[in-house]
């Protein structure tokens, strides 16, 4: 066995294999050590060999052993093994022990969506950890589990969690239909599964990326179907509504006062962060009369020092605004309280000092920013964030009515786009009884 | 994608021609047309131009005066075009302001222009400037923080709220011109060395000014016929001065049918004293109410006959007349024939409710 | 799918009945009968309206040109139905597209080329009205919820403005006695348009629909009709209001904001107005669009995931027209066009009604036949 073995990994430095002798009978055995857990080797299998002298006790003992399992297909041996099995031989038999190290053994703290009152345990990149804890929360004997292996180079284990009675029927069909025809050298994030699931030239997200276990739990609950995968960190939820992404778990713990009226400033300051700079350029260049005389003196006051037009402007401090937000992404922590200082003082004041930038568009570009990161969902604020730039576009264009109807344009499209089957932006939705699954 | 790269180039290509950026335009705030009295140039066209300026204070509002002689407003305007270097823009001009010589001659060409104007706001404010708009455009009000804002402030009931003032809308006026049984009024706007003074009324026919009213008919006028509320009314009330503030007003106007029709017009007015050197007791308080209220019916009706002796109806007895008795042409023109003997009954209520902080 | 979606229909045809001329002609006649014909109006549309909804509840989940197919010959289905396309509802959209985007480039850019922004609104409406009827639909939902907070604001304001004269309005009421034109009749009547749009949205309504809260219709219409016609009146006066060529464009702009961003209310108003009208031609193109796919194919599914390329091309042949018709049209033959529509349309409905009559009165032989 270890011979054709090592024929097709090529001979790795890192494999371990060796023939074992206990004085009474052999056992082959290889393994990666990089990729199995030692302890459990040794404690499991390799004690009770070296002190169980006789052969048929020791065969008893692998066959009353769940852990262990016959292995006779010699194409998969490789397979098993770089998943971080060990193989053993006894006798011509060749038997099957997993033993997959597992890195994380405690949940992780939420990094990207955080809950100032619930709880804040997040998935991890193990599988079977992030499993257990949506099972510890959706404690139902109705969760099913499917397992799919998906990735021809990768073959990652993806699994897909459902509730068998509340789930909508035709949304897992068309799932089901759509991972079978997936065609994926090697996955690596989650991102690739939802751009091969959903289309890849959606403006806006159709599936939600989180790293909560209690929003995927409440997502199950609600007819929903979730997409976990080994060695990722975020889980999917589909379909997806517009709804859900400006909901932010707090909603659920919080008063129900103030969730309402935080719900209503998300809503707000979604339309701000879309709309401010396409209506900054439409008022100064196109109709300076829609405002008030006093305000609009203002503005004309506070550009006075501005050499070049309006949306030349918008786009600099656009830009500078992009280019802080990805480089806060991949600083070294050594120096990021550096470029915020520096982003802040040229951003502020120094660049309307020299007369580069009027000031209400330093207060336009804050706002635009801050609103940004009110909305929960990170994929949805990129697209809102994107979909910025085609106000602006429009408003350079026709004003004040480009963007108004360009607006219009984005309902449309919003209505339009449907998250596997279901609706992506309808204020009624009713279940409809024949939807649901069967067997009540 | 080229598809879409396409299509952006073509918007480049077509479009845009609108875009001016904001520090390009000199917005005009206030406008006025006098009359120059020559035969070939009869409009002086005045503009106040506001200048924008980073800092903003009391008194730091800076304008620009140009103005033109022509034949025709709409002339003058493309004239003054040459005259600075960037472009006008009208969407915020809220106030125009006529010479008292027009006014006196005739108001339709001034009126067509400013009708058919997209950028004039039909909320702009109209008045009578005294002497003439120049001049009045010309002054600096000393606490102006920017240009133009004291006549908002000073019409436009943000700032001061004063029974003395009459604010006349551009919508009001056009209406008023037109209709059947109401005619149209401006108030008079000086300059006193410092601010505006708008104390003054003058009321028009359909074509130019009739009769001018002084400052304490036109409180009176404002009162009656506008229900202005924040008003005063006084008398003399056991040879002391007594002044009522009003704080609330209802006004009830209908019209008996008859040989001579005559008008009742009804006021009931809530108030509180504000000045009363006789004290009054409670049982003064109806014979005050009463001397109040013979005051005001006795100089309303004076007032009221003066003014239907010009032959001018701006209270809209007329409409109101025709609209009590679902009228039609013929009833219109009974009106016309019968006003010039129409008479007044004015029956007011004074409410006293209370003396302020002392008796 | 309940019956509010009908009701939103009749607010916005309601609304939208300001771009269409529908105020000028009333007050043009405003001495010569407008009022006895508003009150006859009323009648009428109020029985259009409500016939109209009582028999397409007989038919749930079918729309007019399926139930033609079920019970008249081919030919005549395929005739009535472009007819209603061609001559209905494609129209209706162009004239509203026309007179919105020359009434926003007269305030908005005066020296904006006019194909140039017909192109814009031409484009969003070519790409909402290609959607499938289900998008349609939530579009309306979220619109309608968007806007009638505003526009009921806006109006509110108006009729409470201390600058409206009561006597004018009370003045033009006592001319109830004169004997109204027939273009009278027919303005007013378009109010109740509103559940035309049955024709295609019926596809939606489940078995056992009932429509509930019916009153709703006419209660709505007569509002519009009322405010549409008076409250220009009570602004503008009884004489000055014949001059205006934007009427309620200058209504609008009679009023004033004084605490917020916005003085002047036309903006707003024309704002608000960008939306309705949007919501108007895409819903009228829509129904044109599958009115013809109906004739070609029998087409008749309310959802299409993506959607199918012809719809495209049929939004953009409307789309093509509405240019041809700027090309050729200024705003004194587009208020001619739009009062032989309107009396055409008028004529429609009444046709449409028979001809569902008799489609009801077929289903009850058959149903005691059989």
């Amino acid at each position: 066995m270890i011979a054709r073995i090592r024929k097709e990994l090529n001979n790795p430095s890192d494999f371990f294999y060796d023939i074992l002798n206990n004085g009474y009978y052999e056992m082959e055995i290889c393994f990666f050590p990089s990729l199995c857990d030692q302890n459990l080797i040794q404690d499991i299998l390799l004690s009770p060999y070296s002190y169980n002298f006789d052969r048929d006790q020791f065969f008893r003992m692998i066959h009353s052993n769940p852990n262990f399992a016959e292995a006779d297909q010699p194409e998969i041996w490789t397979e098993l093994l770089l998943k971080g099995s060990v193989l053993f031989q006894l006798e011509d038999r060749v038997y099957r022990f997993d033993v997959q190290r597992k890195l994380q053994d405690k949940p992780d703290t939420t990094q990207i969506e955080s809950a100032l009152q619930g709880p804040q345990t997040a998935l991890t990149e193990d599988l079977d950890l992030n499993i257990s804890l949506i099972r510890m929360r959706y404690n139902e004997p109705t969760l099913c589990v499917e397992q799919h292996i998906i990735g021809v180079t990768s073959k990652t284990r993806v699994t897909v969690l459902y509730d068998k009675n509340e789930v909508n029927q035709h949304v897992l069909l068309q799932l089901q239909q759509q991972i079978s025809q997936l065609n994926i050298k090697m996955l690596r994030a989650a991102g690739q599964l939802v751009k091969q699931l959903s289309g890849k030239y959606k403006l806006f997200p159709v599936m939600i990326q989180t790293e909560r276990p209690d929003r995927i739990a409440a997502m199950i609950q609600r007819g929903k179907i979730a997409i976990l995968q080994d060695g990722n960190r975020l889980g999917l939820i589909l379909p997806a509504r517009l709804f859900d992404f400006l909901h932010a778990m707090d909603d659920d713990y919080e008063s129900f006062w103030m969730s309402k009226l935080l719900l209503i400033l998300r809503y707000l300051a979604m339309i701000l962060t879309l709309m401010l700079p396409s209506l900054y350029i439409s008022i100064v260049s196109y109709n300076p009369e829609l405002l008030r005389v006093q305000l609009t003196l203002s503005i004309a006051g506070s550009r006075v020092v501005v050499p070049y037009p309006s949306f030349i402007e918008v786009i600099i401090m656009l830009f500078m605004i992009e280019a802080l937000n990805e480089a806060s992404i991949r600083l070294p922590r050594s120096i990021g309280s550096t470029a915020t200082t520096v982003g802040g003082l040229i951003l502020g004041q120094s660049i309307q000092q020299a007369g580069l930038v009027s000031s209400i568009m330093i207060i336009v570009t804050s706002v635009v920013a801050i609103s940004n990161y009110v909305i929960p969902n990170n994929s949805f604020s990129y697209s809102i964030r994107f979909v910025k730039y085609l106000f602006v576009t429009i408003s350079i264009f026709y004003g004040l009515l480009g963007v108004v109807v360009l607006f219009f344009a984005l309902i449309v499209y919003w209505c339009n786009l449907r998250s596997f089957g279901e609706p992506y932006l309808n204020l009624y939705n009713p279940k409809s009884k024949s939807r649901h699954g069967g067997g009540k | 994608m080229r598809k879409a790269l396409l299509c952006f180039f073509l918007l480049v290509w077509i479009s845009g021609c609108e875009f001016k950026d904001i520090d390009k335009r000199f917005f005009v705030v206030a406008m006025g047309v006098d009359a120059t009295g020559k035969k070939d140039k009869p409009y002086l066209v005045t503009l106040r131009l506001a200048i924008p300026a980073s800092k903003v204070g009391e008194g730091l509002a800076e304008s620009q005066i140009e103005k033109v002689e022509s034949p025709s407003i709409a002339e003058a305007i493309r004239n003054l075009k040459a005259h600075v270097d960037k472009e006008f823009d009208f969407g915020h001009c809220r106030v125009f302001l006529f010479g008292e010589k027009l006014v006196a001659e005739s108001m339709d060409e001034p009126l067509n222009w400013l009708s058919r104007r997209r950028d004039v706001q039909l909320i702009s404010f109209l008045a009578v400037a005294a002497p003439n708009a120049f001049h009045v455009l010309s002054a600096n009000p000393t606490t102006e923080r920017l240009a133009g804002n004291a006549f908002f402030l000073t019409f436009g009931g943000e700032g001061t709220v004063s029974p003395y003032t009459v604010t006349e809308y551009l919508f009001d006026s056009f209406r008023r011109f037109k209709e059947k049984g109401l005619d149209p009024y401006l108030p008079i706007v000086g300059f006193d060395g410092d601010s505006y003074v708008a104390e003054r009324l003058v009321l028009l026919n359909k074509k130019k000014e009739i009769l001018t009213l002084d400052p304490e008919e036109t409180k009176l006028f404002n009162l009656s016929a506008n229900k202005f509320s924040r008003s005063g009314i006084a008398a003399d009330y056991k040879g002391r001065r007594l002044a009522l503030f009003i704080s609330r007003l209802s006004r009830d106007i209908s019209i008996e049918k008859g040989e001579v029709p005559i008008v009742h017009l009804r006021l009931k007015v809530t108030g509180m004293v504000e000045e009363s050197t006789a004290s009054l007791m409670s049982n003064n308080l109806a014979k005050a109410e009463s001397i109040l209220e013979q005051s005001v019916n006795k100089q309303l009706e004076a007032l009221l006959v003066k003014i239907r002796d010009a032959d001018v109806d701006p209270y809209g007895f007329g409409l109101r007349y025709l609209a009590q008795y679902f009228g039609s042409e013929q009833d219109y023109e009974y009106w016309r024939n019968v006003y010039p003997r129409v008479q007044f009954q004015v029956d007011t209520r004074v409410v006293i409710e209370s003396t302020g902080l002392v008796r | 799918m309940g019956s509010r979606h009908t009701y939103y229909h009749v607010l916005y045809v309601g609304m939208i009945n300001i771009m269409m001329f529908v105020p000028y002609f009333l007050i043009k006649e405003r001495f010569h009968g407008a009022v006895l014909g508003m009150l006859i109006a009323l009648a009428i549309g109020t029985i259009l309206s409500l016939v109209s909804m009582a028999c397409y509840e007989r038919f749930p989940g079918l729309g007019f040109p399926e139930l033609c197919d079920l019970y008249l010959p081919r030919w005549l289905t395929v005739t009535i139905n472009l007819y209603g396309a061609l001559l209905t509802w494609l129209p209706a959209g162009a004239i509203v597209i026309y007179s919105y985007s020359e009434t926003v480039r007269m305030f908005f850019y005066p020296e904006m080329n006019p194909f140039v922004n017909l192109l814009l609104m031409a484009g969003a409406a070519v790409w909402a009205s290609s959607r499938s009827t289900r998008t349609v639909q939530f579009v309306h939902e979220m619109m309608i919820i968007i806007v009638s907070p505003l526009l009921i604001m806006f109006l509110m304001k108006a009729i409470f403005n201390p600058g409206m004269d009561w006597n004018a309005i009370r003045y033009v009421s006592g001319y109830v006695s004169k004997p109204p034109s027939f273009i009278t009749i027919a303005a007013g009547s378009f109010l109740f348009s509103g559940f035309m749009s049955l024709i295609v949205f019926n596809r939606f309504h489940q078995q056992g629909f009932r429509f509930r809260f019916r009153w709703i219709v006419p209660v709505f219409a007569t509002f519009f009709l009322a405010v549409t016609f008076f409250v220009p009146i009570g602004f503008h006066g009884t004489e000055a209001v014949e001059d205006y060529v934007y009427l309620w464009s200058m209504t609008a702009d009679s009023m004033i904001m004084e605490y917020g961003f916005i003085n002047r209310v036309l903006f707003v108003f024309l704002l608000i107005f960008t939306g309705v009208s949007l919501l108007f031609i895409m819903n009228t193109w829509h129904v044109a669009i599958l009115l013809i796919r109906h004739s070609i194919n029998r087409f008749a599914l309310v959802e299409e995931a993506p959607v199918s390329k012809i719809n495209l091309w049929i939004a953009l042949a409307a789309a093509g027209l509405s240019f041809v018709y700027m090309r050729f049209i200024n705003v004194d033959r587009n208020q001619m066009i739009s009062e032989v529509w309107l009396i055409t349309r008028f004529f429609n409905e009444i046709v449409f009604l028979l001809i569902m009559l008799y489609f009801v009165w077929k289903k009850r032989k058959e149903g005691s036949t059989s």
